[in-house]
């Protein structure tokens, strides 16, 4: 760190916040503090400095569990009407409303049944989503992982026919929750042609883990990958993927992404060739329990 | 101020003891006027609003006054108050993400973007809108951890203990920030 604490961008950085901070409201400011203090009640039990979502008590445990009884229902009744595939809410409205004219009475009780909008979510996202027993399959995988090395894989990502994997000689902590992610390129030669898939990639990690894969053969990919979770459902991530070949490709990106909903992340067009990542997020813990294993 | 005369020589810690013997409300005030500085150094260039800002440095700070008795002397004082405030920055930025937010992921578009405005080229802000964009367009992870060791001066050991994570997950945490930061700021930098 001693290297950097004088150097261009430090000094930047800080020169902006010495400027961006006013520094005449401290007492203003101190008041306020006090009086809200105060006027609130004192906690009846000592309150925790630093929540850690698996380190709850009994109480959060329940409402997960409730939530994932919830879930579990919501996604076993998404299965029961649709194919058994996950699809993203631009094709259920789809199903939907072909499901109009044979139920109308039930439409009331249905607000999502709205007509896609024209700036709605694009529907090659489809392109990525797991099949409920593909995820499976997936998640089988990751048991394997877990009985073969216990707490010692760190990250696994299949590539085509290439499979690369991270065990460490040290136990990650259990913290670090499993995940799994599909990043998929998708392309078309043009706005009237649909989307095909033209490179894909399953991960499975854990939490705060880096992933670094590199592939050198064929059309080389690396492939840099970081997750951390902000909430149950929310995470953030950085990418960073490069594909080389004929078509070569590089993606340095990071953002927010809800588990299980497919997003895109990067686009870009090239000529008549317009190319968009995809990328889909999918946690443990929805899935945790044996009824909701298949749905998400 | 009295109370900054008579408790001034006294670390957060040994405030902390004399105000739950005593619950002295200038030994609070002492406690709080010394960290509000830094509250707000780390809260700001998290969220990145001033009006945000003002709301969560007096959340952080009423968590705190509330919660000493919780304060179990196991860390330190400034280590307990930074988990506190990061808890309360990330619920906020929790919340207020779950609202669509314009461009989260492309830096060089809104570097542009930032740098074409004529009201920051009329005022001369360009480097506060440049390095705010360049900020709001970081992970809050990373964004914390560039504000943690740039901004407060934590030692990546320290920033481990606070964010709950490994020492190598906040060196990459900082080389991916700053690397992005670079990028984005690039027309700043020597």
């Amino acid at each position: 760190m001693t290297k950097r604490e004088n150097d261009s961008l430090t000094c930047l950085l800080r020169r902006w916040l010495d400027e961006a901070l006013p520094s005449d409201d401290d007492q203003v400011q101190l008041e306020r503090v006090l009086r809200r203090a105060a006027e609130l009640p004192q906690p009846q039990s000592p309150a925790r400095s630093r929540p850690s979502r698996r380190k709850y008590g009994a109480t959060v445990w329940l409402s997960a569990g409730a939530a994932a009884t919830v879930l579990a229902l919501l996604a076993a009744w998404m299965l029961k009407t649709s194919s058994g595939t996950i699809q993203p809410p631009a094709l259920r409205r789809e199903h939907a409303e072909r499901r109009e004219d044979q139920t109308p009475a039930r439409n009331d009780r249905r607000p999502d049944v709205q007509p896609l909008r024209p700036d709605g979510p694009p529907a090659d996202t489809a392109l990525v989503q797991l099949g409920s027993d593909e995820l499976r399959r997936r998640w089988d995988l990751l048991d394997q992982l877990d009985e073969l090395f216990g707490k010692r894989w760190v990250w696994m990502v299949e590539c085509g026919d290439r499979v690369d994997m991270k065990v460490t000689c040290n136990s990650i902590s259990p913290d670090s929750a499993p995940l799994a992610a599909r990043l998929a390129i998708l392309t078309r030669q043009g706005p009237d042609q649909e989307f095909r898939v033209h490179d894909k990639s399953f991960i499975l990690t854990r939490e705060q883990q880096l992933v670094e894969a590199v592939f050198e053969d064929g059309a080389a990919r690396k492939l840099s990958f970081w997750v951390y979770a902000i909430d149950e459902s929310l995470y953030t991530y950085d990418l960073d993927f490069v594909l080389e070949g004929e078509q070569s490709l590089s993606i340095s990106t990071s953002g927010v992404l809800v588990a299980g909903r497919a997003t895109q992340i990067f686009s870009i067009r090239r000529g008549q060739h317009e190319y968009r990542a995809v990328l889909l997020l999918m946690s443990r813990l929805r899935t945790a329990s044996p009824n909701s294993k298949r749905t998400l | 101020m009295p109370a900054t005369k008579w408790f001034g020589h006294m670390t957060d810690e040994e405030l902390v003891a004399a105000y739950l013997a005593s619950e002295d409300r200038e030994i609070l005030e002492t406690l709080i006027r010394r960290n509000l500085g830094r509250v707000r150094r780390l809260v700001y260039p998290m969220v990145l609003n001033h009006a945000d800002a003002d709301d969560v440095v007096q959340e952080v700070l009423v968590r705190v006054a509330l919660g000493l008795r919780a304060f179990r002397r196991e860390a330190s004082f400034s280590t307990w108050l930074g988990h506190v405030a990061m808890n309360t920055i990330y619920q906020f930025l929790a919340r207020r993400n779950r609202g669509p937010r314009p461009g989260l992921c492309d830096l060089r578009r809104l570097q542009a973007h930032a740098a074409t405005q004529p009201e920051n080229i009329v005022t001369g802000k360009e480097l506060d809108a440049a390095v705010t964009r360049a900020l709001s367009m970081l992970a809050p992870k990373l964004r914390a951890a560039i504000v943690w060791t740039t901004f407060d001066g934590a030692s990546p050991a320290e920033v481990a203990e606070i964010e709950g994570c490994t020492r190598a997950t906040v060196y990459w945490r900082i080389h991916q920030a700053r690397k992005a930061l670079k990028q984005a700021l690039r027309d700043w930098l020597c």
